[in-house]
């Protein structure tokens, strides 16, 4: 859909954009802004920009699709995370997460620690059951997952869970379910990306797939608040003198002499 | 009715506890009314159920009588120790009542209730929740009341069927002793709680009721039966002081339940469960107490006992949450074929604390009563309970410069009620470049700038650190990896680790090919590289 050449054939044609003004009752794809429910800012001025209600859905499913870890996919939330630890008294849970969420980063992010609870079920089947319980039980603000296998019939679930618990759900997928149908509300495709070496923070590029009241987008280039993009001069000569120093700790020598009085 | 300073006595008879302590009878329960059921004492009927006496089966019959007249008929030996066991759960359940209470073996509670009535409006009152609060338990006592302990149970235990009586309906205000002639003096002399012999004698007197005793002089009595029976009489009459010995609270808590059709389904246990949960939540809220763990026992006569206990994150008394989370733990057994008994046992009791509820809801979408944090530990309980205590965590950090040791696993974790109290420092990650209304504003002061505590750390670590391939002295994982940002020394801790291994590393941010960040390290030492965290 070409939207400048939309917008020229409205102008020209007055009744029809009259119609379509006064008549609340016409719905556009394009209007994409409908304030009728505000959502979490994401902290990145781009992404709210295409988000309905200007951020991550509060109450709805949200899948992010990416091949693996490493490309910036908590940068992207952690925001959000933070303002919800913060504002809410709710849980931020962490179902079956990848690796260890390691609690100084998570600080550092502006995350209330002592919001965080992280479940590590046995099996899928008890994960599903967590993320479940978790969506609907009003005692979460975000629930993290990692789950490894999904059905459609267990997402429809997981939607509804999230309305009833007004929670934001986050599924963290492997991006060969792209083409499947879902149910969620949002569903957004990352891709690692190589900043320019003139910035100093990181970046990522991300494609909307799925959205309320929108189509998908293009690929989006969001900087990400890091400052990570710091190549390091080149101090690699002033290494190599030094090996010698660095290769006998101090502390090393100095016990183990220790050691030999004590033995004398 | 006379005056709230005479003492008055409440007592209930459990003329069926031999039965009950086997067959308590639920008012809503689904098990036939028509199941006779008769204890045997010696091989002899002692006590039968209503359907057994509709069977013609009387006391005192042989079991053999019994099995001519009827093959359905249960027969289940007398549990004296049982017995005595429920009667003192029942006295600890009748102290939610009155402080005063006395046990009087084997099937008599006495209830000192002199100061209770104006607190339950009026003895009617009272005795009208007493008694439904017991056919609740599914006991069925007599209950009558007197001024006198003895004259209280001679009373209930002259009262044949379950008719209960308080007869201090009439408003002259009497001398105790008058009044109890008056109210006892109907009642034949065999229920009075003295030897065999001296009723025997008393009815070859021509002595049938306690009125002709009465107005026999107290020396031929003494004379004839001795001093222990005029005691007795003068305590009767409350002429004498009658002290009880009355029991103390104990902070234990043990019920349970008889099945006579062995139970193979669990999910049928659902209304005997709630049941004792019921009795458990009217034995804290009497005592104000609150508890942090329960036990059930599921037992069958042929198989061991199966126990399970649930841990609460929080103190509580309250039953749903006690529910939910035995439904749950009941979900996960599967090796309990059959039961006939379930008992749910508390060893340990907390005082309650008062907790004020928040006035102003925090988040407006929170309906009824639930503080959000109750809510939370009530999913933290859920997850315990399923998945089991280990599998559910909160984080903190910990004091210590090494990055592996720098957090470690909160395994209480609990949602404060108090709402997050650093709001102004609001996470600055957000790259706003133009700071819209919702967005806090990045502050210059909040950059992080190089030092101890601004250096970059990785979302994600790895519990082990994997080893790297190495092409040229460089690190490698699935391509070169380029390096961002480092080196960051971290020396190691010589105070709990080895001193003969070098284990000061080198930490540096590397970035793969495609843009995914990684944290690795390389020892010093040995040059070897590891990757560490991933910058998620």
């Amino acid at each position: 859909m070409n939207q400048p050449q939309t917008a020229q054939l409205l102008n020209r044609d007055q009744p029809l954009d009259k119609l379509l003004q006064h008549s609340g009752h016409i719905w556009r794809a394009s209007n994409i802004d409908c304030g009728f429910q505000q959502g979490t800012p994401s902290g990145y001025a781009l992404l709210d920009q295409h988000l309905p209600g200007s951020g991550w859905p509060t109450d709805g499913l949200t899948e992010l699709l990416y091949g693996k870890a490493g490309i910036g996919e908590f940068r992207l939330l952690s925001p959000a995370l933070a303002r919800l630890s913060r504002h809410q008294n709710r849980w931020l849970l962490w179902v079956a997460p990848p690796y260890i969420p390691y609690a100084p980063a998570l600080v550092k992010a502006g995350i209330d620690l002592s919001r965080v609870l992280i479940v590590n079920p046995a099996t899928d089947e008890d994960t599903l059951w967590v993320l479940e319980t978790a969506l609907a039980s009003q005692s979460c603000s975000a629930v993290l997952a990692w789950p490894k296998k999904l059905k459609d019939k267990h997402l429809r679930r997981l939607q509804v869970a999230c309305k009833t618990g007004h929670c934001l759900g986050i599924l963290n997928r492997h991006f060969n379910a792209v083409h499947n149908s879902s149910p969620a509300e949002l569903r957004i495709q990352l891709y690692a990306d190589v900043p320019s070496p003139l910035s100093e923070h990181s970046c990522m590029k991300l494609k909307i797939l799925k959205r309320k009241g929108g189509w998908a987008t293009d690929l989006l280039t969001i900087e990400l608040g890091d400052h990570l993009n710091q190549i390091t001069p080149d101090f690699s000569e002033l290494t190599v003198n030094n090996t010698s120093i660095c290769d006998r700790p101090f502390t090393y020598i100095e016990s183990s002499t220790i050691n030999r009085h004590a033995i004398q | 009715m006379p005056s709230s300073n005479t003492p008055l006595w409440m007592c209930l008879y459990f003329n069926k506890l031999p039965l009950e302590v086997f067959i308590r009878k639920w008012n809503q329960e689904t098990t036939p009314d028509d199941q006779a059921v008769v204890i045997t004492e010696k091989q002899r009927v002692f006590r039968l159920n209503q359907a057994a006496q509709d069977l013609g089966i009387k006391p005192g019959n042989s079991m053999d009588t019994a099995y001519t007249l009827s093959d359905k008929v249960v027969g289940i030996e007398r549990n004296e120790d049982k017995e005595i066991s429920t009667l003192s759960h029942l006295a600890q359940w009748a102290y939610q009542f009155t402080p005063n209470v006395s046990i009087r073996a084997p099937d008599c509670l006495l209830l000192d209730i002199t100061g209770c009535t104006n607190l339950f409006k009026g003895l009617d009152a009272l005795v009208d929740k007493v008694n439904q609060s017991i056919q609740q338990l599914g006991y069925q006592p007599i209950i009558a009341t007197n001024v006198t302990p003895l004259s209280a149970m001679l009373t209930a235990q002259a009262l044949r069927k379950g008719r209960t009586i308080h007869e201090m309906n009439s408003n002259d205000v009497m001398i105790t002793e008058a009044f109890v002639r008056k109210t006892i003096s109907h009642i034949p002399v065999r229920y009075l709680h003295t030897d065999e012999k001296i009723i025997n004698s008393l009815h070859q007197m021509g002595v049938h009721s306690v009125n002709y005793l009465l107005t026999l002089p107290t020396s031929g009595l003494l004379r004839r039966f001795g001093i222990y029976f005029v005691d007795y009489l003068e305590r009767l009459l409350g002429v004498k002081s009658d002290p009880q010995k009355l029991i103390s609270p104990t902070a234990k808590f043990h019920h349970d339940i008889t099945f006579l059709s062995d139970v193979s389904n669990l999910e049928s246990l659902t209304f005997p469960i709630n049941r004792l949960l019921g009795e458990l939540s009217n034995f804290l809220f009497a005592r104000q107490l609150h508890i942090n763990h329960f036990t059930w026992h599921l037992s069958h006569r042929n198989h061991g006992k199966k126990s399970f206990s649930i841990y609460l994150a929080n103190l509580e008394n309250n039953v749903r949450i006690f529910l939910t989370l035995t439904r749950l733990k009941l979900d996960q057994i599967d090796d309990v074929k059959e039961i006939d008994n379930i008992a749910l046992s508390v060893n340990r009791f907390f005082p309650a604390r008062a907790t004020p509820g928040d006035l102003f809801q925090s988040i407006a979408h929170q309906g009824g009563y639930v503080h959000p944090a109750d809510k939370g530990i009530q999913l933290l309980n859920m997850f315990r309970v399923r998945l089991g205590p280990d599998r559910c965590f909160g984080l903190s950090e910990a004091n210590d410069h090494r990055p592996e040791k720098a957090w470690k696993l909160e395994p209480s974790a609990v949602l404060s009620k108090e709402p997050s109290a650093v709001l102004s420092k609001e996470p600055s990650a957000g790259l706003s470049k133009e700071p819209s209304a919702l967005t806090p504003a990045t502050t210059p002061s909040t950059i992080p700038v190089d030092g101890p505590d601004n250096q970059p750390r990785p979302a994600f670590l790895l519990a082990t650190p994997k080893a790297l391939n190495e092409t040229d002295g460089e690190p490698c994982l699935s391509g070169k990896l380029t390096i961002l940002k480092g080196p960051e020394r971290i020396d190691y801790g010589w105070w709990d680790q080895a001193l003969d291994k070098p284990l000061t590393r080198d930490y540096y941010i590397a970035r793969q090919e495609d843009g995914c960040l990684y944290w690795v390290f390389k020892y010093v030492a040995t040059g070897r590289w590891f990757l560490h965290g991933i910058f998620s």
